[in-house]
């Protein structure tokens, strides 16, 4: 399979994405965005947003900041994020967004990482998977 | 970012060194460090604000036994902060060069940048590091009280020693002197 960000990776000596993140067909998935779903902000990893940061980070952190939050339930994803917003306070809008997204994620959209509490995994997105029309922003839900 | 009312004091003036990340999320928003100089000393920074430009982060001291009532949930995130009269925020931009340091009365730390009163700490919602310092915690309390039971225990054996010294000193001198001779 080949990624979004392969060129990345590639640069990476740590097997990236890791050897254990498999294909998933999860179903509806959920993630954290902003006011529009076109906002570049959305899909972008969190290495992307500034890659200096990472300088002088291993391999195994980088190839972890390359990769996409994402939940398996509505409910994890509200309660992670206000549990975010309980300790970092109203700013955490400005860092992750004010909206939930629902998607769906199949086996030929990338692979995915185990799925931890609160339902949370990362995901690694394939090249030609096109998220902005897979996700869509539930209105109803207030964060 | 926020205009925060503060001076500007170039550096920290101390050393901090990095002992680990206690909340993440697609990057560290809240970790710990140690005072090398101090050894019941800590710091916490905590990510509160960015721009295109920068990040700023809202440094503040903690207390050993501030941060081990905060891992044992008798104190929030919010009282921790409090517990202090000033803090310091730091500027750190894009090439992670720190471009400002800035110290402020708590009064002044913009509500914006303070965690809510149920900031309280929670298994799971931290790190693992955060967990594995609990339980060191957790070993040390009851090393302390350990410690603390033997140093009483030898204390009282001293205590009894002396008391059979003193009594066994009484017991002579009245066999050299009974107490009839002694009495007016």
């Amino acid at each position: 399979m080949v990624f979004r960000f392969q060129d990345d990776y590639d640069t990476l000596a740590e097997p990236c994405p890791p050897k254990h993140y498999q294909p998933h067909n999860r179903g509806e998935v959920y993630r954290w965005t902003f006011e529009a779903i076109d906002d570049s902000r959305n899909f972008q990893s969190q290495y992307h947003k500034n890659p200096k940061r990472f300088q002088q980070k291993s391999d195994i952190i980088k190839c972890q900041a390359l990769g996409l939050s994402c939940f398996d339930n509505l409910e994890g994803a509200k309660e992670r994020f206000f549990e975010l917003l309980d300790d970092i306070g109203e700013k955490v809008y400005q860092m992750v967004g004010n909206k939930i997204a629902k998607g769906s994620l199949l086996k030929a959209d990338g692979v995915c990482g185990k799925v931890e509490r609160l339902g949370h995994f990362t995901y690694h997105p394939a090249k030609e998977v096109e998220l902005i029309a897979r996700f869509t922003i539930l209105e109803s839900e207030k964060l | 970012m926020e205009n925060i009312k503060a001076i500007n004091i170039q550096h920290l003036g101390f050393h901090l060194e990095k002992m680990g990340d206690f909340l993440y999320h697609e990057g560290p928003l809240l970790s710990l460090f140690k005072d090398k100089t101090n050894l019941n000393s800590y710091y916490f920074y905590k990510w509160t604000d960015s721009d295109d430009k920068y990040n700023r982060w809202l440094v503040f001291h903690v207390h050993a036994e501030q941060l081990r009532a905060f891992l044992f949930q008798e104190l929030s995130l919010k009282s921790l902060i409090f517990k202090n009269t000033f803090a310091f925020l730091i500027d750190i931009d894009n090439d992670l060069n720190q471009t400002q340091c800035l110290i402020a009365s708590i009064d002044d730390i913009p509500k914006s940048y303070l965690p809510s009163e149920g900031s309280f700490y929670k298994k799971g919602k931290y790190t693992t590091f955060a967990e594995s310092l609990k339980s060191t915690m957790d070993v040390n309390t009851s090393y302390d009280i350990f410690n603390m039971l033997n140093y009483l225990m030898v204390e009282l054996d001293h205590i009894k020693k002396e008391q059979s010294k003193e009594m066994s000193l009484i017991t002579q001198l009245l066999r050299q002197r009974p107490l009839d001779n002694l009495m007016p």
